[in-house]
């Protein structure tokens, strides 16, 4: 039955809530037909934008959602990169255009080069080892990738590229030949042979150093910087804040991913999330927002990301519920 | 009313459980997608360059749609999350390859089932054995009824709200739509923590009661 007696005038009434019982039933059966649901929506989206709630945050959610550097290259061939909804707060600036420029130049390279590198990717929540040609241990973290030359490895110049988390224990060779890690993040990182934990996402790249020396280089705008690293240095760089460079007593915290551990000292809920996002590709929602700023510290074994949330919400005595990609934590 | 002659898949309601919106991405799309007027543009945009479409689409639907699941989880915090994190799926997941019917319908439809899934995760009385499937996918097709129970659901949370006893609101729509700790609302409205917590404990059992009865309708 052909409803002529619906139109825009009646469905802003409908939206107010200020129809009639015999009005809903003329929409009801309006709605029935795929043309008028997509009329429904048109005049939704027209009442929405005649009556604003409030203003909502745009520039913010467009910069998570599209300046996100990772998606646009072949890096991101292997599962999902994630949201970042939560920053924490470091002091200073590094122009953001800085890695953009950084990054479209790692693009061009690799793909030149592709064919003459090796790839070893881990999906989310998988952790592997990779011995390199010149018997350099790595292990990479889970949703990481590890490039290296094919052929040229054992040479003059050893390089390899990272995108994600992995432990170095790069090995000192005869010939004194120097190792590059070049991140998708913009971080150079050059070793003699010594243990550090590099971690390069899109929202925080971080280099810990066990033993050893690293030299690390990266630009600001036009300048290139370099920082020496000693046993114990945290160096952390993170887009729109200064570069940071400090001391932590326990460098190894920063890798015991590898036996599946975390170690959390005052880390806030909402980190946790991260880890979960980047690591085993589950999105965290906290019903209640202000559960998010909680913190925990203390050092939880976990082999897959159910134990880790299972852990958490035992020890902050929250629930939770876990739907498809999703998991909520309650309240 | 012009829009482009709809194809053969978007016609009348479909089997319950089948997703409408979405053509099968491994036989990939046979049929033209439906293209309402003011997103032709949009549309041709995305052909080109696929970025600079979607935001596009992001620039013209990131209000309103903010605006629009306000109305029913009636927090600016978590509206924006849902609604970005739609975003964030249909740009990572290309999903605008895949839509037949119009950005719009995909994208409201999508929020409507996340903040109708926050509503029921919140208010449900759901306990450990209660599976997921309760949850709705963003792809779910509405069928009209339902359209119309949301519909009234956040007409029936606007009026609920409005019935508040003044203080009462005040101190709700500070707490959750602003996002403002107990405290600070205390110290704003210059009363004791205690009478915050009461009138939030009553607003959201007023709250609970209502919604608790729709939810069970929803499936």
């Amino acid at each position: 039955m052909q409803n002529r007696l619906v139109n825009k005038q009646m469905m802003f009434e409908h939206f107010a809530g200020r129809e009639t019982p015999l009005q809903k039933v003329q929409i009801e059966e309006w709605l029935a037909t795929a043309d008028n649901r997509e009329l429904y929506f048109e005049w939704l989206d027209e009442w929405e934008n005649a009556n604003r709630q409030f203003q909502a945050d745009e520039k913010a959610a467009f910069k998570k959602i599209f300046n996100d550097p990772v998606d646009e290259t072949s890096f991101a061939k292997s599962g999902k990169q994630g949201k970042f909804l939560f920053s924490r707060i470091l002091p200073g600036k590094i122009v953001a255009a800085a890695v953009l420029l950084i990054f479209i130049g790692s693009l061009l390279f690799f793909f030149k080069e592709a064919i003459l590198y090796k790839s070893v990717q881990t999906n989310f929540g998988e952790v592997k080892a990779v011995k390199l040609p010149d018997g350099t241990d790595v292990v990479l973290n889970a949703n990481s990738i590890l490039r290296y030359s094919r052929f040229r490895f054992s040479g003059s110049v050893r390089r390899v590229l990272l995108t994600g988390e992995a432990d170095f224990s790069v090995v000192h060779t005869k010939s004194n030949s120097k190792f590059y890690i070049q991140t998708s993040t913009g971080l150079n990182i050059q070793v003699l042979g010594t243990q550090f934990t590099v971690y390069a996402r899109p929202a925080k790249t971080s280099v810990v150093l066990r033993n050893g020396k690293v030299e690390l280089s990266y630009k600001t705008g036009k300048n290139e910087h370099k920082v020496d690293m000693k046993p114990g240095d945290l160096f952390t760089m993170k887009e729109n804040y200064r570069p940071q460079l400090q001391r932590t007593d326990a460098p190894e915290n920063l890798s015991a991913w590898k036996t599946n551990d975390f170690v959390f000292d005052g880390t806030a809920l909402s980190e946790i999330g991260s880890v979960l996002q980047e690591n085993y590709n589950i999105k965290v929602r906290f019903i209640q927002p202000s559960t998010a700023k909680r913190k925990i510290t203390g050092t939880v074994h976990a082999n897959n990301a159910e134990e880790l949330i299972d852990v958490i919400s035992e020890l902050m005595g929250i629930n939770y519920k876990i739907k498809a990609d999703t998991v909520y934590f309650i309240p | 009313m012009h829009t482009a002659k709809p194809n053969k898949n978007l016609n009348d309601a479909p089997p319950a459980g089948n997703s409408q919106l979405m053509s099968n991405i491994n036989a990939g799309r046979s049929e033209p997608a439906l293209v309402v007027d003011n997103e032709i543009m949009i549309r041709q945009i995305i052909s080109t360059d696929p970025q600079k479409g979607c935001e596009m689409i992001f620039r013209k639907y990131y209000q309103p749609l903010c605006g629009h699941v306000v109305r029913f989880v009636y927090s600016r915090e978590i509206a924006e999350d849902i609604v970005s994190e739609v975003f964030l799926n249909f740009w990572n997941n290309k999903l605008y390859d895949n839509i037949t019917s119009s950005y719009r319908v995909y994208l409201y439809t999508a929020v409507r089932n996340r903040a109708i899934n926050h509503l029921k995760m919140e208010f449900k009385d759901l306990n450990r054995s209660a599976n997921e499937n309760m949850l709705s996918k963003d792809t779910d097709f509405i069928n009209p009824e339902t359209i119309l129970l949301y519909d009234e659901l956040f007409s029936t949370i606007e009026k609920i709200v409005n019935s508040l006893p003044p203080q009462c609101r005040r101190v709700f729509i500070l707490s959750r739509f602003e996002g403002k700790k107990y405290k600070d609302i205390a110290l704003e409205l210059q009363i004791k923590l205690k009478t915050v917590e009461a009138h939030m404990m009553k607003a959201l059992a007023l709250l609970k009661k209502s919604l608790q009865e729709y939810l069970k309708t929803i499936e």
